[in-house]
């Protein structure tokens, strides 16, 4: 577990992002490299040889399916911790609102264009690679193995990490779901949110423009 | 209100390739877009708007944030900076920003006027030469200070300032009949907010002009300083992909108006001559923090009109340039939105939203693009050749973002507030404005870390006298090419210092009916 430790430390510091003096001096001339996703993430999936391979989605026909079932079995996975506390304890009311859940989520990554579904693609193929999953979160069993501590326990590192990248992966991952999960009516209550009145529904279902 | 006899084509169903005929066509049905297009349509001019988003209308706004962000908004509402640091949210449908913006209508600060007038050269858009047509605008769409009471997420900083003695103003809005409901971001479902898609669209192809919604303006063809034609895309039901249907336009004038990132990508895809290497540059965001506050009642921020209160007593303070200023005012509050922005998961999220109704939030736009230590950012073209704004951040700005948070934790402790946390994933509430200082002053300044967003996409067509740093004339005349004009966000050549809507229907007025007078001699008497 030590020499685990020493090993992404070393990749962390790897990743950091410029500092701000650098960025500031190079604005002039735009650098595509800042555009890549992550840009560590990136390496990562493509230090294990993986890319799209992994996530079963090569960049040219990411844009035909909104998430490959690859990537939503991650997503399933992660959920639980993500929405701790918010999805019911009922198995059955459990897998229900999962999968409501993850057709919301993939109705919002289809309205994503290219560079931003390949970006996230290749964040989740590399949390599905054994090795780039290990140096990013520190497990090297398949997350669907892991536990709900577990994977809370990558969560709050990458949060509470100095370096932006990791915040920046916090950040998307857990947006895509909890963003996903309050549009849905089903859980606004969970926000004390009542919905929108009810007289300015009925009366917009009854207009004809 | 957009009936079955206009001219209105949707891109998704075309199936054979088009050749259509113009006097002008216009690239974007926004603020920009949609003003012009009426005006033009009125002067007697054969008119084409083109629209990348879908035409959507009162009844398809059904307030749910599900349908709107998808259907309405740029990337479903996850659009970024190139580095991803500072959230987008850009208006994609038919009406562009107009259809999903939060109806503040505020003219340009007299201090940015000046500025623009002394620093740029502009002596056409000095005070007493823009206000006739921000007289023309607010006419036009309806703008008055509200009237009805603040809703409490906006008396919070009303009351707050009140308390600490700032200044602070009500907001003019852009509504007719509006009932206080609170989902101007989700579309108007009453056609109450003045928006383009209610006012000058409909107006436009009643006079004859034709809509082309799910069309995307890809490419200009230019021969020797002169537009020959454009060429658009069809796109498909989600409006990203084109479903290789292609429509060839020649018109005597081509108008850019698909706001800021977009035109300037358009002329740059385009190859458009750009000797002094200005295109894309000057690109500005007021890039916003937000503090968030749980107050000892319910604050319900979902419900009301979204925007009534401003503070500018931290706008200007040392002139136009010097430190970033930053104006103070509120955003709508969902489930949704705000889930994402909190930044955390799990028991945590699900405590903390459960007090969403007792959540006031306040944010602060950052004034960018008057300093010298504040050039914004620079619109370039991805691989695939979309435009993406790389915005850099720097200290000036941090600076600005950590003296507004400490700002608005004041006045939501002034105005009650139990507890305050500024947007930060390192941040936790606080109880005292003690506690919450000491927090703002050891937070580390990094993207990623600060909850950064805007809503306001402004420059990188800047206008200006000289063409070594513009790239239009304060005609709105591009200084390259003879029959190109812009009228969107693009043209300003700093941010504006106020919420931009009626600056870009009062600068595309101007610009637009000097057009129409040029095209058609006589047209518009009645505009100033
Ligand atoms: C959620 C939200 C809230 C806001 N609240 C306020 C507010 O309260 N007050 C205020 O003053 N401002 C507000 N704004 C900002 C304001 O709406 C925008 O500044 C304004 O709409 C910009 O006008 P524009 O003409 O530059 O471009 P837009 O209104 O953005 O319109 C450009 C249009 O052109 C289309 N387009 C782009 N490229 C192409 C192309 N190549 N081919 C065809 N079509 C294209 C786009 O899809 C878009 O519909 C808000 C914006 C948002 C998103
Ligand atoms: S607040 Fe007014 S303008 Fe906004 S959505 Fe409601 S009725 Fe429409």
């Amino acid at each position: 577990m030590r020499l685990a430790a020493a090993v992404r430390q070393r990749y962390f510091d790897r990743m950091r992002p410029r500092n701000r003096q650098e960025d500031w001096q190079e604005s002039r001339s735009f650098d595509p490299q800042r555009r890549r996703f992550l840009g560590g993430l990136a390496g990562a999936a493509w230090l294990a040889g993986t890319g799209g391979v992994v996530s079963g989605c090569s960049s040219s026909n990411v844009l035909r399916v909104p998430l490959a079932a690859v990537e939503a079995d991650l997503l399933r996975v992660l959920a639980p911790s993500v929405l701790h506390g918010l999805l019911p304890i009922q198995p059955n009311e459990r897998t229900d609102s999962l999968n409501e859940l993850l057709s919301a989520v993939s109705t919002s990554v289809s309205s994503l264009s290219g560079d931003s579904r390949e970006q996230l693609a290749r964040l989740l193929a590399a949390l599905d690679y054994r090795v780039t999953r290990w140096l990013l979160t520190g497990l090297w069993k398949p997350l669907a193995e892991a536990s709900i501590e577990e994977i809370d326990e990558f969560l709050n590192n990458w949060r509470n990490s100095s370096i932006g990248r990791f915040n920046l992966a916090y950040r998307t991952l857990t947006r895509l779901l909890v963003n996903n999960w309050f549009v849905l009516p089903a859980h606004f209550a969970q926000a004390g949110y009542p919905g929108p009145p009810s007289w300015a529904v009925e009366l917009n279902v009854l207009r004809d423009v | 209100m957009i009936a079955a006899h206009h001219h209105v084509v949707d891109g998704a169903r075309l199936q054979t390739d088009q050749q259509l005929e113009a006097d002008v066509v216009i690239v974007g049905t926004g603020a920009g877009g949609g003003v012009a297009a009426e005006l033009l349509a009125r002067s007697g001019l054969r008119v084409i708007m083109l629209e990348t988003g879908p035409l959507q209308v009162a009844r398809d706004f059904d307030m749910q944030e599900q349908r709107a962000y998808n259907r309405l908004y740029a990337e479903g509402g996850n659009l970024t900076t190139a580095d991803y640091s500072i959230a987008l949210l850009r208006g994609r449908a038919v009406g562009g920003g107009t259809t999903v913006n939060w109806t503040t209508s505020l003219r340009t600060p007299v201090q940015t006027v000046e500025y623009w007038v002394d620093r740029f050269g502009l002596p056409e858009v000095a005070e007493e030469k823009i206000a006739p047509w921000f007289d023309w605008a607010e006419r036009r769409f309806n703008i008055k200070p509200w009237e009805v009471a603040p809703n409490a997420n906006n008396e919070v900083l009303k009351t707050g300032c009140e308390k600490l003695g700032l200044e602070w103003a009500v907001i003019p809005r852009n509504v007719k009949g509006c009932a206080d409901l609170g989902y101007c971001g989700m579309g108007c479902p009453l056609g109450a907010k003045q928006s383009m898609l209610v006012t000058t669209i409909p107006s436009a192809l009643e006079y004859g002009a034709s809509l082309y919604a799910r069309t995307r303006a890809w490419k200009l063809e230019i021969r020797h300083g002169n537009v020959e034609a454009l060429i658009a895309q069809a796109l498909d039901e989600q409006s990203i992909n084109p479903t290789g249907v292609n429509i060839r336009i020649r018109a005597k004038h081509y108008l850019l108006a698909g706001g800021a990132i977009q035109s300037p990508a358009l002329l740059m895809r385009s190859g458009a001559p750009d000797p002094y290497r200005v295109l894309g540059k000057r690109s500005f965001l007021h890039p916003v923090n937000t503090s968030l506050a749980r107050m000892p009642m319910a604050v319900d921020a979902f419900f009301g009109a979204p925007q009534s209160i401003y503070s500018d007593h931290y706008q200007w303070p040392d002139g136009a340039e010097g430190p970033a200023g930053f104006k103070l005012e509120v955003p709508p509050i969902h489930p949704g939105l705000a889930a994402g922005i909190l930044g955390w998961h799990g028991e945590k999220l699900a405590g903390e939203m459960k007090e969403l109704p007792r959540i006031n939030a306040l944010l602060a736009l950052q004034r960018d693009g008057f300093d010298k230590q504040s050039p914004g950012g620079v619109v370039e073209l991805q691989s695939d050749e979309r435009g993406v704004l790389d915005y850099p951040l720097n200290e000036h700005l941090w600076d600005g973002v950590r003296r507004a948070w400490h700002a608005m934790a004041e006045i939501q402790f002034a105005a009650g507030a139990q507890a305050v946390m500024p947007g930060h994933l390192d941040a936790g509430f606080a109880t005292s404005l003690a506690g919450v200082s000491a927090q703002i002053d050891r937070l580390p300044l990094e993207p990623y870390k600060a909850a950064l967003f805007s809503a306001h996409l402004m420059g990188g067509c800047g206008m200006g006298a000289n063409p070594r740093e513009s790239v239009i004339a304060a005609s709105g005349r591009h200084h390259q090419l003879e029959n190109l004009t812009v009228v969107d966000g693009s043209v300003f050549p700093t941010s504006v210092g106020a919420n931009p809507q009626l600056s870009i229907f009062a600068q595309a007025a101007r610009m637009t009916t000097g057009l129409a007078r040029e095209m058609q001699p006589g047209a518009l008497a009645d505009l100033p």
